[in-house]
C-alpha cells in the first residue's frame, strides 16, 4: 500500500524536460566555473595571470606551472568524476530498488574498502597506489555484494528499510575486522587517512586508468535510464510494458559497482554525494531518469569539486577530509529525508 | 512515574561518583605491592607524574613502555618485559634477547606482566588500568620530558646516576667534535624532516618528536625553511600534514626522509610527481633517508645513537 | 490443589522458562569457570576451586580475585545490561532489529572519549572514573539528540524515523571522529581504537560496584513493565484502545534502556550486536511475552559476553582482542541470518 501510494506520486509528478534542459545548462556552465576557480586557489599561492599561463603556455621548468598541471588539474578533474560517479550510482540505486536512501556509503561499500585496505597493509607492505586502489575496488565489490546479497535473499525482497539494516550489520562486520586488524598490526591511523577521503592524491597515471570505466559507466547508465524510469514505477508495471526486468536489474547493478567501487577507490569513504544529489535532481527535474542521470553527473561533479576546493583551504596547508565535510550537508540532508519520509518507507 | 525514573537515574549517578570517591581511599589496594616490596632490600621514593611513588631502591626486573627501552638499555638494564611493538623496533635488535611481551602498547595483559614478576613498572600515560598494576608492582608514570632530563629521571629510578651522565657527556662530546663538520657541509643550508606518504603529501617533522629533529634542529642547531620553522620550531605543534602543493616551500636544501610508524604503503606518488623530481634538494642529490621504520618517534640514547650514525654517515660523509 | 485462576497452558509454559532459566544458569556458570581457568597463568581448575574457598596462595588468590573475576563479573554485567536494553527498545519500536547501538550510544561515547584524549591528550592524567562518567555523558546526550531529531508533535516516535535518524546522527558523529582522528599522535590513537573497539575497560571491583546498581535496579524495573511492553508490542492503536498513554511510557522506557546501554559501553567501551542477539534468542526459546523474555535475555547476554571476553583473551595471547570486535564477528552473521530470514 505504502508502494502505492510512492507510484501515485511520482505519477503526478511528471518529468519536466524545459526545466531539466536548463539545469543541465546551468549545471555545465557552474562546473566549468568551479573548475577554473578551483584551478586557481589552493594552499600555494599563484596568481590567475601564472595560471592562464600554466594552462596555455605550460613550462615545465617553473614550479607554479607544474602546481597547477601536476596537482590542480588531475585533482579537479578526479573530483569531478568521483562526484558524477556516486551520483549516478546513487540514482540508479534509489530508481531500481526503489529506494530513497540508497547511497553507496550506506550499502557497505565504504567499509569492504576499508577492510581490504586493512587487509593489504597488514599482510602486503610497501604496496603502490595503484594496487591500493585496486584492493578498495574489490573491498567495495564484497561489501556491496553482502549486502545485496544478502537483502535480496529475504522474503519480499530488497526494502528499502532492509538495505539500511543490512547495510549497517555489513559494515559493522568489516569495520570490527578492520579494526581488529588494525589494533593488532599498528595501522589504524594510517588506515583512517586512507579512508577520511580526499581526492589529492588523483594525478594523470590515475585518471588514464580510472576514466574509461567511469565514461562506461555513465554511458550504460544513460542506456539503461528508460527501463530504470519504468522500474521506479515498480517491477509490475515495469513487467506489464514489457521490460525483463532481471536483466536491467543485474546491468544496474553492474553499473552502481563499477562507478560506486571506482569512486570510492579514489576518493575513500565519502558517503552522501550519491544520497543527496540524486534527491535533488530528481526535485528539479522530475522523475524521468533519461533527465536525472546526466544531469545527476553534472550536479554531482558540481558538488565534489565544490567540497574540494573546501577541503583545500579550510585549514591550508594541512588538507580537511572531504567525507567530513560532504557529512556537513550530508547529516541533515538525511535527517530531512528521514523526518519527512519516515513514514512511507 | 517519570519523576520517579529521573531521580533512579541521578541516585545512580551519584554512586558512580561516590564508589569512584571510595575507592581512591580504599587502603587494600596496596597489601600486596607491600608484599613484594619485602623481598628487595630497600626502597626510596621517587616524584612521578603519579605521585611520589615508593619504589625499590636497585630495580632488577623492569616492566617498561616501548618508549622508555632506549633509555634503560643505555644505563646498561635489559628490562624484563614490554609491549610487542617494542620487541620489533629494528634500533634495538639484538638487544632485546629474552625480553618478554606483554601485548598491546595501550592495553596490556596485566596476567602476562603478572607472569614477568617485575619489581617495578614505567609507563607513559596511554596505558590503562593503572590500579591493577599497581597491585603487581610500583608504577611509575613518566613525565614528558626532554632525552637529557628523562634519561637523569631514569638514572634517579634505577640508582645509575652516575650512567646517565656518563653517557650525557659522551654525547655531548660526540655532538661537540661533530660540530666543526656540520658546519662545514650543513652550514647556512636548511634542513627538513619530511615524511612522504602513499596519499600524496607529507608530513613535516619540527623538532620534538623524534626522526632526527632533536639532533640537527636541538643539537646542532641547523634551520629550516620558514614554514617549518615558524609554523613547528617556534610553536608547540611538533607535526603536520602538508599538501603537495606546499611541499616546495617546505623542502629545504637537504631533505631527511623518514617512513612514519605503520605506513607501509608505497610513497612512489610522491616520489614520482615532477614537482618533487624539481625540488633543488632532489636534483642536487641532497635527499637522505634514514629509514628508523618501528619506533621513529623515540628519542631515547640508543634510538639517538643509530640515528646520529646514520647521519654521519650519509650527510656528513662527503 | 491446581490454582483455579492460571491456566494449564500457562503453568506448563512456566515451568519451560524456569528449565530454561536454570539451564542458562548452569551454563553462565561453568563459562565462568572456564574463563577462571584461561589466562596467561595457568591455574588447574583444582587450584581455581581452593583459592576460590580460600585456600590458595596469596599471588593465586590476586590472579583470580583481583584480576580475573571482576572482568568476568563486568562482563556478565555489561552483557545484561546491553541485551536488556536491547530488550526493552525491541519491545518499544516494535522492531525486532533495534539495539542499543543504533540509538547512538556506542558513537556518542566514543566521540566524548575522543574529544577528551584530543584535548587533554594522557588518559592516565585523569581520575579513574573520569572517562566511564564521561562517556556515559556522552552516550545520553545523543540518545537525547536522536530521540528529540526523531520526535513529530503529531505523530510521536515512529519506529522506522528512530532508526533513520540513528544511522544519520552517527554517520556525522564518526565524520566528526575522523578528523580528530588525523590530529591524534599514534600512542593516543591506538588507545581510543582499543576503547573504541570494546575492551573491557576497568577490570577492577570498583567498576562493577559502579555498575551493578544500574542492572540490579533498571532490570527488575523493565520486568515490573512486562505488561505494558507487552501491550505497546501489539501496535499502538490496540495500546491506545487499551488504555496506556503510549508516549508516556514509551520515553521511561527508553530513558531506562539508555541508562542500562549507557552504564554498560561506559565502563566497557563499545560493544554492539549484544543488545540485538539477546532478546532475539530469548523470544525464540520463551515466546514473546516480557516477563519471560527480559530475564532469559539478561542471561543470554552475559553468557554471550563472558565467552566472547574468554575467546579475546585466549586467541592471540598475550595479545587481547577486544570484546566487541569477538562480539561483531560472532554477531554480525547472525543478524544478517535473521535480516535473510524475516518478512517484509
Amino acid at each position: 500500500m505504502k508502494a502505492k501510494n510512492m507510484t501515485l506520486d511520482r505519477e503526478n509528478k511528471r518529468s519536466q524536460p524545459l526545466v531539466a534542459v536548463i539545469v543541465l545548462i546551468a549545471g555545465v556552465i557552474a562546473l566549468l566555473f568551479s573548475i577554473g576557480f578551483s584551478i586557481t586557489v589552493g594552499a600555494a599561492d599563484i596568481d590567475l595571470e601564472t595560471v592562464w599561463q600554466a594552462i596555455f603556455f605550460y613550462n615545465n621548468d617553473l614550479t607554479n606551472h607544474q602546481i597547477i598541471h601536476e596537482l590542480r588539474f588531475p585533482r579537479v578533474l578526479g573530483a569531478a568524476l568521483v562526484g558524477a560517479g556516486f551520483s549516478v550510482a546513487g540514482s540508479i540505486m534509489q530508481g531500481m530498488t526503489r529506494n530513497p536512501l540508497g547511497d553507496p556509503g550506506i550499502l557497505g561499500l565504504n567499509a569492504g574498502a576499508t577492510f581490504m585496505l586493512a587487509v593489504s597493509f597488514a599482510f602486503i607492505p610497501g604496496l603502490s597506489y595503484i594496487y591500493i586502489v585496486l584492493f578498495s575496488f574489490v573491498g567495495a565489490g564484497i561489501g556491496a555484494g553482502l549486502v545485496y546479497g544478502i537483502g535480496s535473499l529475504a522474503k519480499g525482497g530488497l526494502t528499502p528499510m532492509r538495505l539500511v539494516l543490512a547495510g549497517a550489520a555489513v559494515t559493522a562486520l568489516l569495520t570490527a575486522l578492520s579494526e581488529g586488524i588494525a589494533i593488532y598490526f599498528h595501522i589504524g591511523q594510517d588506515l583512517a587517512y586512507w579512508t577520511a577521503g580526499g581526492v589529492s592524491g588523483t594525478d594523470w597515471f590515475n585518471l588514464k586508468i580510472l576514466a574509461p570505466w567511469m565514461f562506461v559507466g555513465f554511458i550504460g547508465s544513460i542506456l539503461l535510464s528508460k527501463s530504470i524510469t519504468l522500474l521506479s514505477l515498480g517491477d509490475n508495471v515495469a513487467v506489464g510494458l514489457g521490460q525483463r526486468t532481471g536483466v536491467i536489474k543485474f546491468f544496474g547493478a553492474v553499473i552502481v559497482l563499477i562507478l560506486a567501487g571506482a569512486s570510492v577507490s579514489v576518493v575513500g569513504a565519502v558517503g552522501f554525494v550519491g544520497l543527496i544529489v540524486p534527491h535533488i535532481t530528481r526535485y528539479l527535474v522530475g522523475y524521468d531518469y533519461r533527465w536525472i542521470i546526466p544531469n545527476a553527473i553534472v550536479l554531482g561533479a558540481l558538488l565534489v569539486v565544490l567540497s574540494d576546493l573546501a577541503a583545500r583551504n579550510v585549514n591550508p596547508p594541512q588538507e580537511t577530509p572531504i567525507g567530513a565535510l560532504i557529512a556537513l550537508i550530508g547529516v541533515p540532508f538525511f535527517l530531512y529525508l528521514a523526518r519527512k519520509g519516515g513514514k512511507e518507507l | 512515574m517519570k519523576k520517579q525514573l529521573t531521580f533512579i537515574i541521578i541516585i545512580l549517578s551519584l554512586l558512580v561518583v561516590l564508589a569512584a570517591c571510595g575507592d581512591e581511599n580504599n587502603p587494600d589496594n596496596n597489601t600486596n605491592s607491600d608484599d613484594k616490596q619485602e623481598n628487595t632490600d630497600e626502597t626510596k621514593t621517587f616524584a612521578a607524574k603519579n605521585g611520589d611513588v615508593e619504589i625499590p631502591k636497585n630495580p632488577k626486573n623492569i616492566v617498561t613502555s616501548d618508549s622508555y627501552i632506549g633509555y634503560l638499555l643505555a644505563l646498561g638494564i635489559k628490562p624484563a618485559g614490554t609491549s610487542e611493538f617494542g620487541l620489533n623496533v629494528p634500533n634495538f635488535e639484538g638487544m632485546l634477547d629474552d625480553v618478554k611481551s606483554f601485548g598491546d602498547r595501550t592495553n596490556p595483559s596485566i596476567e602476562k606482566i603478572f607472569d614477568i614478576d617485575p619489581d617495578l613498572i614505567i609507563i607513559g600515560s596511554h596505558i590503562k588500568d593503572v590500579e591493577q598494576l599497581e597491585k603487581i608492582a610500583p608504577v611509575v608514570v613518566m613525565e614528558r620530558k626532554g632525552y637529557k632530563d628523562m634519561l637523569r629521571d631514569f638514572g634517579e629510578i634505577t640508582g645509575k646516576q652516575d650512567k646517565a651522565s656518563a653517557w650525557i657527556n659522551d654525547w655531548e662530546k660526540r655532538m661537540d667534535e661533530l660540530k666543526p663538520k656540520v658546519e662545514k657541509v650543513i652550514g647556512d643550508k636548511t634542513i627538513s624532516i619530511l615524511s612522504p606518504h602513499a596519499k600524496g603529501g607529507v608530513y613535516a617533522w619540527g623538532d620534538e618528536n623524534g626522526r632526527g629533529g632533536v639532533i640537527l634542529y636541538k643539537g646542532f642547531n641547523r634551520k629550516a625553511p620558514e614554514p617549518i620553522q615558524k609554523q613547528l620550531l617556534e610553536t608547540d605543534e611538533r607535526w603536520m600534514d602538508v599538501s603537495m602543493e606546499k611541499i616546495p616551500e617546505f623542502a629545504g636544501d637537504i631533505i631527511l626522509t623518514v617512513p612514519n610508524d605503520g605506513d607501509d604503503a608505497d610513497p612512489s606518488k610522491v616520489y614520482d610527481n615532477p614537482l618533487w623530481k624539481d625540488l633543488p634538494a632532489v636534483k642536487n642529490d641532497q635527499v637522505y633517508r634514514i629509514d628508523d621504520k618501528v619506533g621513529s618517534s623515540f628519542s631515547d640514547p640508543i634510538t639517538l645513537e643509530k640515528r646520529l650514525d646514520k647521519i654521519e654517515k650519509q650527510i656528513l660523509q662527503q | 490443589m491446581t490454582n483455579p485462576y492460571i491456566p494449564l497452558g500457562q503453568k506448563r509454559q512456566m515451568r519451560k522458562v524456569l528449565a530454561i532459566i536454570v539451564l542458562l544458569l548452569i551454563l553462565i556458570i561453568s563459562a565462568i569457570i572456564i574463563s577462571m581457568n584461561v589466562g596467561e597463568i595457568r591455574l588447574s581448575p583444582w587450584r581455581v576451586l581452593q583459592t576460590f574457598i580460600g585456600l590458595g596462595t596469596a599471588d593465586e588468590s590476586l590472579i583470580l580475585f583481583d584480576f580475573r573475576l571482576p572482568r568476568i563479573v563486568l562482563s556478565v554485567l555489561t552483557g545484561m545490561g546491553l541485551a536488556v536494553s536491547g530488550c526493552i527498545l525491541q519491545g518499544i519500536s516494535r522492531n525486532a532489529l533495534a539495539d542499543p547501538g543504533i540509538l547512538g550510544i556506542n558513537a556518542g561515547a566514543g566521540l566524548v572519549v575522543m574529544l577528551f584524549i584530543f584535548f587533554y591528550s594522557a588518559p592516565t592524567d585523569a581520575p579513574v572514573f573520569f572517562l566511564p562518567v564521561l562517556a556515559l555523558f556522552g552516550a545520553g546526550a545523543t540518545a537525547l539528540v536522536i530521540y528529540t531529531l526523531a520526535f513529530k508533535q503529531a505523530e510521536g516516535i515512529s519506529p522506522t524515523r528512530l532508526v533513520l535518524t540513528g544511522v544519520a546522527v552517527q554517520a556525522g558523529i564518526s565524520a566528526a571522529m575522523i578528523v580528530m582522528t588525523l590530529q591524534l599522535s599514534p600512542e593516543d590513537y591506538q588507545f581510543v581504537a582499543v576503547w573504541m573497539a570494546g575492551s573491557v575497560w576497568g577490570s577492577n571491583w570498583s567498576y562493577v560496584l559502579a555498575l551493578l546498581p544500574w542492572i540490579l535496579i533498571l532490570v527488575p524495573y523493565a520486568m515490573s513493565k512486562s505488561s505494558v511492553l507487552n501491550t505497546l508490542n501489539l501496535g499502538d492503536m490496540p495500546a491506545i484502545g487499551l488504555g496506556a498513554s503510549i508516549e508516556k511510557e514509551r520515553r521511561i522506557l527508553l530513558a531506562a534502556a539508555v541508562g542500562l546501554a549507557g552504564a554498560s559501553v561506559a565502563v566497557s567501551g563499545s560493544i554492539g550486536f549484544v543488545g540485538l542477539i539477546g532478546p532475539h534468542l530469548a523470544r525464540q526459546l520463551v515466546g514473546s511475552k516480557h516477563q519471560y523474555v527480559i530475564p532469559v535475555t539478561a542471561l543470554l547476554g552475559g553468557l554471550l559476553l563472558v565467552v566472547a571476553d574468554t575467546l579475546g583473551r585466549w586467541i592471540m595471547q598475550p595479545t587481547e582482542i577486544p570484546v566487541g570486535i569477538v562480539v561483531a564477528v560472532i554477531g554480525a552473521p547472525y543478524f544478517l541470518y535473521l535480516l535473510a530470514r524475516s518478512r517484509a
